[in-house]
């Protein structure tokens, strides 16, 4: 009648002591438990298998009460001064690739998954957003190789704080399967930096989600804030897949506001004429 | 040194003199095909020859094997090292990286500066950086990309640099060699913590397509190959043969005068400390004083601030040093003593490992450290400049100290003791394949096993702990035969490496609210009790209220005249037995069958430790000024225990009866555990004692020893090993133990045990030791479900 090794690690390792799942996920996993009881989870919708990756593909022509297009007549020389990149000055807005991420976890390291990439790009003057799905943990390698590939057929890289997060999350995973980051040498916009040197002190804080609110009229209804993403993934691999439809939403908003943030920053415009408030902003 | 010799006070009391004549080195050349730059480089430094220790190093190393070199302090261990990582270097045109790990930041730094200046000798752009807690984030990205030699601890390398890997990919990509130096402090819950961050950086390593060489050096010690591979998981060559020179040394080995031959008292060590100081610190060199514990720090510290007058010395000129201390403090007596401005140091074995303090003068040792390698550590601190110099061990009362004064040789000889080191102790492997998963996920072989993981393949129970955590913890998931982290969590921040636990107590001014100390969680209940006394360099602060909950005790500093001392109620349940070796009585039984004499036992324990009251104790006199209860929580431990148990009849047979008998056991139990350290490389305090006149567990007397770390680190199993090494000298002392009843240098004294308690142990003891050694035996069938037996019959009391 011998003790388990269970039994001897759970007495070891003062199970009864610890507090018990981290505070952050005991809230999440308390509202995935409450969401596991709406009886009919919902898949993400048309995902298609393309190759070895499964993606969904969704042509967007507004946002808000935005033309995508306008981001095509962007004036090329403004949006190099105010990324303080000359290269951009050369590209075309039409080449660039939209990108933004969603994660299991803000903290970094090896343990964190890039679940979903959203790609936003112009083809023929139309815009489409493919968002690349990591259905299984095994299949991230194929998925990044994917992704890879098509950063560096772009001719310049548009995303919001990605230079700090994005960007070092996919190198990092790239790196570790083996995949050479397509970064290096790549111009990239952060349209994070240049609206926060134009924006400072307006609005509160330079979120993506006020300055798509302030400077383009862009509301949002039902957003999934973003922190739900990793419960949403972590959901979804354990059967439960009623919170992915809102991530793939989110990210797929949060794409269409990098072109009408880009389009926004190539318009000269008058500065607003909102005091600068010295209040504290937060990073988004 | 001269006036010790000769005055007749102080002539008599040392035991034995060893004077160390000059040797002379035995060298090579440089082994074909090192570098022209690299025996340059050396010659600048006035080597034109390697020590022979060094150069089968180098061979070794270049070869392609995992080395160890085990020589004493200042036999240019450094240069065994560089040599391999360097010429490796050259050979690739700066492809073949290195990492080097030191136990402590501080060794870490100092090692930078000489390296750092080595590789900049060699005229390319190769670098050697130090990756630490004060690398500023701007350099952090330059030095993973282009740091050819990377200099850490075994704490940034498990919660900085492993959890990242990818971002340090070039360095895995082409990693040489991994240099671990002072690997003789890797012992204990941290080393078993280390051990198995080697795991994960091996298997890292390994994902990025290389496969480093360890080389490592220590201290002197016993079974060193073992404790390599323990450490690293692999077979390492073994060079412990020491070649290079030495100048004169001195050690001298003095023993406190007998003030009651009796009840065998001795002067106590600190008080002899302080009388030897008078010879010993002087304004023209530098002394360090080693303690054993960080009150008799404070006590001698302040002992020797009030003498200063006499030593011809400012008070500010005598420092105290310890752990505990805040690292500016430490700083500072650290810049003191290399310029000279600190006089006479007072340590605990903070001061043991490489930080640079310079070379001192005297090194006096109150009392034994517990280990050989420790023993040399401090001795080396002294006379690494050619200038002669003086090592003195004052013996303490007590049973080591007292038999090493008997057998200085010893001292001198090749290493006893051995380490304590498990890397697969399941509290500790559990948290660490938790760190593990996250940095890659785990597969699991055909037959569910991980045999094949180049990390964790070879640890125990490997796979069950990975189940266990993805089904109970929710950090992991388990698809498909493999183990995914899936958590959003950054587990190495909440893994602790040992040595600095979160659940360590931290003591508060209760006025500023600044820490002035900190204790771990197993000591706090008997050091910072409400009204207890704690001190810090010389100072006294009263425990005001300690917060068990939060661990956090607030103190007040007062004048005081006394210092405490708690006791503590033990209690050791057995819940599973693992191994036992026996033997059987002489006489056959009057049915004609035979019965057990005595058996030894290895297993897993549950002990309860209750603080029950404090002494509070005079300086200087030692008068007991009064007592008052302590009423805190009892602290549980789950370990592992080394029991020896005597069955009934051969304990009437030796005469373990009547009133006296738990007194009798309880002293041969003491005397046990205070001998330890000669087989074990740890403090008595690294040892819980619980002796049972009749065992519940047992039903029979029952001595058990157990380590006093949570899931234990394989003390227990040393000692199992070594039962008549530990018995052996335990007779020994007791034999020459100059005392008639007892006394507190062998079982303790009179009073705890009795009028035929040195006779009745050593008795014992004896009957132990003649006739046949124990054979295994296989544990019977219901040797764990006693247990519950055991339990119940405890409940009630
Ligand atoms: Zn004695």
């Amino acid at each position: 009648m011998s003790e388990s090794l269970r039994e001897r690690l759970a007495r070891l390792r003062r199970e009864d002591e610890r507090a018990s799942p981290p505070p952050a996920s005991s809230v999440r996993e308390r509202l995935a438990r409450r969401a596991a009881r709406v009886p009919v989870a919902i898949p993400p919708e048309r995902l298609v298998q393309e190759g070895t990756v499964l993606a969904r593909r969704t042509a967007a022509e507004r946002h808000g009460g935005l033309v995508l297009c306008d981001a095509l007549s962007a004036d090329r020389a403004l949006l190099a001064r105010e990324a303080r990149d000359e290269r951009i000055a050369d590209l075309d807005p039409a080449h660039a690739l939209y990108l933004d991420t969603e994660t299991t976890g803000l903290s970094g390291g090896s343990g964190t998954y890039v679940w979903l990439v959203g790609l936003g790009a112009f083809e023929a003057g139309r815009f489409e957003v493919w968002q690349g799905f990591l259905p299984e943990p095994a299949q991230e390698q194929a998925l990044l190789a994917h992704v890879a590939e098509r950063i560096r057929a772009a001719a310049y890289v548009v995303s919001f704080f990605g230079k700090s997060f994005d960007r070092h999350r996919l190198e990092d995973k790239m790196r570790m399967h083996g995949i050479e980051p397509p970064f290096a040498e790549k111009p990239h916009l952060d349209l994070y930096w240049p609206l926060r040197r134009r924006y400072r002190g307006h609005f509160g804080d330079c979120r993506l989600r006020t300055l798509e609110s302030q400077l383009c009229g862009v509301e949002r209804e039902d957003d999934l804030p973003g922190s739900f993403a990793p419960a949403a993934w972590f959901d979804f691999l354990h059967g439960r897949p009623h919170r992915l439809e809102g991530v793939f939403q989110h990210n797929l908003d949060d794409v269409k506001s990098l072109v009408t943030l880009l389009a926004h920053l190539g318009r000269e415009l008058p500065s607003p004429s909102a005091p600068r408030a010295s209040s504290e902003e937060t990073l988004p | 040194m001269r006036a010790l010799q000769s005055e007749a006070r102080w002539r008599t009391r040392f035991e034995r003199w060893q004077v160390v004549p000059p040797r002379v080195a035995r060298v090579e050349p440089f082994p074909e095909g090192i570098d022209p730059r690299l025996v340059a480089m050396c010659r600048a430094r006035g080597m034109s020859e390697l020590y022979e220790h060094q150069a089968r190093f180098v061979r070794a190393a270049l070869a392609g094997e995992d080395v160890l070199v085990a020589t004493p302090t200042a036999s240019g261990k450094t240069l065994c090292y560089t040599l391999p990582v360097l010429q490796r270097l050259l050979q690739t045109q700066g492809r073949a990286r290195s990492l080097f790990l030191f136990p402590t930041k501080a060794l870490g730094q100092d090692q930078s500066a000489v390296l750092t200046q080595e590789v900049e000798q060699l005229g390319e752009d190769w670098h050697a950086c130090t990756y630490d807690g004060d690398t500023p984030p701007s350099v952090r990205r330059t030095l993973r990309d282009r740091g050819h030699l990377v200099l850490t601890n075994p704490w940034m390398l498990h919660a900085g640099i492993l959890p990242n890997h990818a971002k340090w990919s070039e360095l895995f990509r082409d990693l040489a060699f991994v240099v671990i130096d002072e690997v003789h402090t890797l012992s204990g819950v941290f080393g078993s913590s280390v051990a198995n961050v080697l795991r994960r950086l091996v298997r890292i390593a390994r994902h990025y397509g290389s496969n480093p060489r360890f080389l490592l050096c220590s201290a002197t010690l016993s079974e060193p190959g073992a404790h390599a591979e323990r450490l690293v998981g692999r077979p390492v060559r073994v060079i412990s043969e020491d070649a290079s020179p030495s100048g004169m040394r001195t050690f001298g080995v003095y023993n406190p005068p007998l003030l009651n031959a009796v009840a065998g008292l001795r002067s106590s060590a600190l008080e002899e400390a302080r009388e030897l100081a008078r010879k010993l610190c002087g304004p023209g060199h530098q002394t360090i004083f080693f303690c054993q514990r960080r009150t008799a720090v404070e006590v001698l510290t302040r002992y020797l601030k009030e003498a200063a007058p006499a030593l011809g010395l400012a008070p500010e000129e005598i420092r105290g040093y310890r752990g505990g201390y805040l690292p500016d403090l430490r700083r500072e007596i650290e810049v003191g003593l290399r310029t000279g401005k600190v006089k006479v140091v007072v340590s605990t074995n903070a001061l043991e490992l490489g930080i640079d303090i310079g070379a001192l003068d005297v090194a006096v040792l109150v009392g034994y450290p517990g280990s050989q390698a420790s023993f040399w550590q401090r001795a080396g601190r002294v006379g690494r400049r050619q200038k002669p110099s003086l090592a003195v061990l004052i013996a303490r009362s007590d049973p080591v100290d007292q038999y090493l004064a008997h057998h200085p040789e010893q001292l001198f000889g090749t290493p006893q003791e051995k380490l304590g080191l498990d890397p697969d102790n399941l509290v500790i492997l559990s948290e660490q394949l938790k760190c593990a998963a996250f940095e890659l996920p785990f597969r699991a072989d055909a037959d569910g096993e991980i045999g094949s993981d180049a990390g964790f393949g070879r640890a125990r129970d490997a796979a069950a702990v990975l189940d266990y955590l993805a089904e109970e913890s929710r950090f992991l998931t388990k698809r498909e035969g493999t183990w995914w982290w899936m958590a959003d969590a950054y587990p190495a921040q909440d893994v602790n490496l040992g040595g600095e636990d979160p659940d360590n107590v931290l003591v508060l001014d209760a006025s500023t609210k600044k820490a002035i100390g900190e204790i771990d969680r197993a000591a706090s209940i008997t050091t910072v009790h409400q009204g207890a006394i704690y001190q810090v360099e010389g100072e006294t602060w009263k425990i005001e209220t300690f917060d068990h909950k939060n661990r956090r005790a607030y103190a007040r500093a007062v004048e005081s005249d006394y210092f405490t001392e708690a006791e503590v109620d033990v209690d050791v349940r057995v819940l599973r037995l693992e191994e036992r070796a026996a033997r059987d009585r002489t006489q056959p039984e009057p049915d004609g069958g035979t019965a057990e004499d005595w058996s030894i036992w290895r297993g897993e324990v549950h002990v309860t430790t209750l603080a029950t009251q404090y002494k509070k104790i005079r300086f200087y006199t030692r008068e007991n000024v009064g007592a008052e209860d302590i009423h805190l929580p009892a602290e549980e431990l789950d370990s592992e225990a080394f029991v020896l148990t005597l069955s009934e009849p051969s304990a009437a047979d030796l005469g373990l009866m009547g009133g006296d008998r738990g007194a009798a056991w309880r002293g041969l139990g003491m005397l046990l555990r205070r001998v330890a350290p000669l087989v074990l490389s740890c403090q008595p305090r690294d040892l819980g004692l619980s002796t049972q006149v009749r065992s519940p567990h047992f039903r029979k007397p029952a001595i058990f020893l157990y380590d006093a770390v949570q899931g234990g680190v394989g003390l227990s199993e040393i000692l199992f090993r070594s039962h008549r090494e530990l018995l052996g000298a335990a007779l020994e002392v007791i034999v020459r133990c100059a005392c008639t009843h007892g006394c507190p240098a062998c079982v303790g004294p009179l009073e705890e045990v009795g009028a035929l308690g040195k006779e009745t142990a050593r008795r014992l003891l004896e009957h132990l030791l003649a006739g046949p050694t124990l054979a295994p035996r296989e544990l019977a069938g219901d040797a764990n479900s006693q247990a519950e037996t055991a339990e119940n019959a405890e409940a009630p009391a």
